[in-house]
């Protein structure tokens, strides 16, 4: 083993991000979403008692800014297993769902309004 | 002469729902998961039941935007979440490394023992050397110490049997050269060992300066240990079972929240703590909000023109996700900007000030929104031109204009859609009229 693996510059810049900042980052297509929401839904079990679904509606998710029309939805890493990855991997590797860091992430969120 | 009544005659503790609240939530209580059983420690809670007979329920039908149970695991534990910069420590020692033979222990829990990463139990690491065990993503055990000689590392032989969600403990001995692995499934088997001895190197280990770290190395940067840590113990022995330990760490010794305490072989352990969902001593029910997404409400049985609560929660982090993090708010449509009315709100994601709010900036709590502050107890009453507020009954705040509350629903957790609030949530009570001073101030000894 190397001193890299020791230090953890082994580490993805994607990995790093997470364990740096407790999130997980995903812009998804409209058209991949309902699939993704379904995954959710089935892995978990829901509906299941107070619990409809396991994702927000399409219409509550914030729209990327850059005219791609994607999804943007941020977890906080203990909701995202390592099995939630490798079953969304296909979705991923075909473009329909893209895991960001957070600088990347926060590039395409569209300006937040004040509300009070 | 005292006289000693039956117990029945005994005057009762005050009971908040004697003065009628309408809505009345416990964090030691209310948590419910979704089957409707009381949530465990870690479980999504869809469900805040309302104590008050009949009232209105607080409910999150989306998993993702459920707050989660923190609920102490025992007599109490530390919850690191797997965020760098979440971990505990102590000050280095001659104790505590300058090792002949010598065992490590690391009692806890995770709802994933088998993390994608790596996870660090123990580590006295920093790049000019020392030592530290972590799990493996393939589930076996590394070890790395430095020597004399020169730096050794060791995997286990096999991977480890702890299971996910359930209580397991780590043990590695140096014995002479031989490096054993153990773990307990605290299933009524005690220590096992895993796999097979490994040789190693039986020259003592190098002291160096850096601090013991409980969930990471490397000064908190280091693969970070997800879930609650009950137990850590460091013997220069590798007799565990029989050797006074020069390090114990009780988990449960510490306050709730408390940033540090002393454990029961003398050394300061500090809890280092950082993001939205940051290390925390667990020793009271709490519903914590993650700051991003969550949030919790439903609708009154009746419209609110009056109101006076109390809300004993915390502020998690110092940067705030959103740019008007709110712990409770009362609205009546489903956007705040009419009518509504937030009963304690930050300002800003750098600003640490807080304040109440009736439709418009007033009655400023300055410095309050800071986990500094630790669990405060917010009140606010709005009536009729006569508001005021306190935290911690204290840091009186009034203000005269004249406001229609008219609000029929509430929210736990945010304002609207945004304004989502990094908090641990313990107690909140909301009356539909102004308490009186006495009642205002047996409210506070109770939450107190």
């Amino acid at each position: 083993m190397s001193d890299k693996n020791i230090l953890e510059n082994a580490l993805t810049e994607l990995e790093r991000d997470q364990l740096d900042s407790g999130w997980v980052h995903f812009v998804c297509t409209i058209e991949s979403f309902p699939n993704v929401s379904d995954y959710v839904n089935n892995s978990r079990g829901y509906p299941n008692g107070a619990t409809v679904r396991g994702l927000p509606l399409e219409d509550d998710l914030i729209v990327a800014n850059d005219d791609s029309g994607r999804l943007m939805l941020k977890l906080a890493t203990w909701r995202v297993s390592g099995d939630d990855i490798s079953a969304l991997q296909p979705f991923i590797d075909d473009g329909d769902i893209s895991i960001l860091t957070s600088a990347e992430f926060a590039a395409l969120k569209p300006e937040e309004t004040q509300n009070i | 002469m005292s006289t000693i009544l039956p117990g029945f005659f005994r005057p009762l503790g005050f009971d908040p729902l004697s003065l009628e609240p309408v809505l009345a939530f416990s964090a030691q209580s209310s948590m419910l998961e979704a089957g409707g059983a009381a949530a465990e420690n870690l479980d999504l809670v869809p469900t805040l039941q309302n104590l008050v007979s009949g009232g209105a329920n607080a409910s999150q039908s989306t998993a993702s935007k459920q707050p989660r149970a923190h609920v102490p695991l025992g007599d109490g534990h530390l919850y690191l979440p797997g965020v760098s910069g979440n971990y505990a420590s102590v000050p280095d020692a001659n104790n505590l490394d300058g090792f002949g033979d010598f065992a490590l222990e690391f009692v806890g829990s995770s709802e994933d023992w088998h993390a994608g990463l790596a996870m660090t139990l123990i580590g006295k690491w920093n790049s000019s050397g020392g030592y530290f065990v972590r799990l493996q993503a393939n589930g076996t055990l590394f070890f790395l110490y430095n020597t004399s000689g020169g730096q050794n590392y060791h995997y286990s032989t096999a991977a480890h049997n702890l299971v996910d969600g359930a209580k397991g403990g780590i043990r590695v001995i140096r014995d002479g050269s031989s490096i054993k692995f153990y773990e307990n499934l605290f299933s009524g088997n005690g220590w096992q060992q895993i796999g097979s001895n490994v040789s190693g190197s039986a020259t003592t280990l190098v002291n160096g300066s850096q601090a013991l770290e409980v969930g990471t190395y490397n000064g908190g940067n280091a693969y970070p240990f997800n879930g609650p840590v009950l137990s850590t113990k460091i013997w220069n022995s590798s007799s565990p079972d029989t050797a006074s330990p020069v390090l114990d760490i009780d988990f449960s010794d510490g306050d709730h929240k408390a940033s540090s305490f002393t454990c029961s072989t003398g050394q300061t352990v500090t809890v280092h703590r950082t993001g939205s969902d940051p290390a925390t001593l667990i020793g009271r029910n709490v519903l914590r909000f993650d700051g991003s997404n969550d949030y919790i409400g439903n609708s009154l049985s009746s419209d609110l023109n009056t109101a006076h609560a109390f809300i004993k929660f915390a502020v998690n982090g110092d940067t705030f996700s959103s740019t008007a993090p709110t712990t409770m708010a009362l609205y009546r449509t489903e956007h705040w900007l009419t009518n509504a009315a937030a009963m304690f709100i930050g300002v800003g994601t750098t600003s640490t000030n807080a304040r109440t709010f009736i439709g418009a900036t007033v009655m400023q709590q300055s410095g309050k929104w800071n986990d500094d502050n630790e669990t405060i107890i917010a009140e606010i009453s709005i009536s009729d031109g006569a508001h005021f507020s306190k935290v911690n009954n204290a840091n009186l705040l009034t203000d005269s204009r004249a406001y229609s509350l008219n609000s029929n629903k509430f929210r736990i957790g945010a304002g609207s859609t945004s304004g989502n609030a990094s908090i641990d949530v313990e107690q909140i009570y909301l009356f539909d009229f102004v308490l009186s001073s006495g009642e205002s101030a047996k409210m506070f000894k109770h939450l107190e």
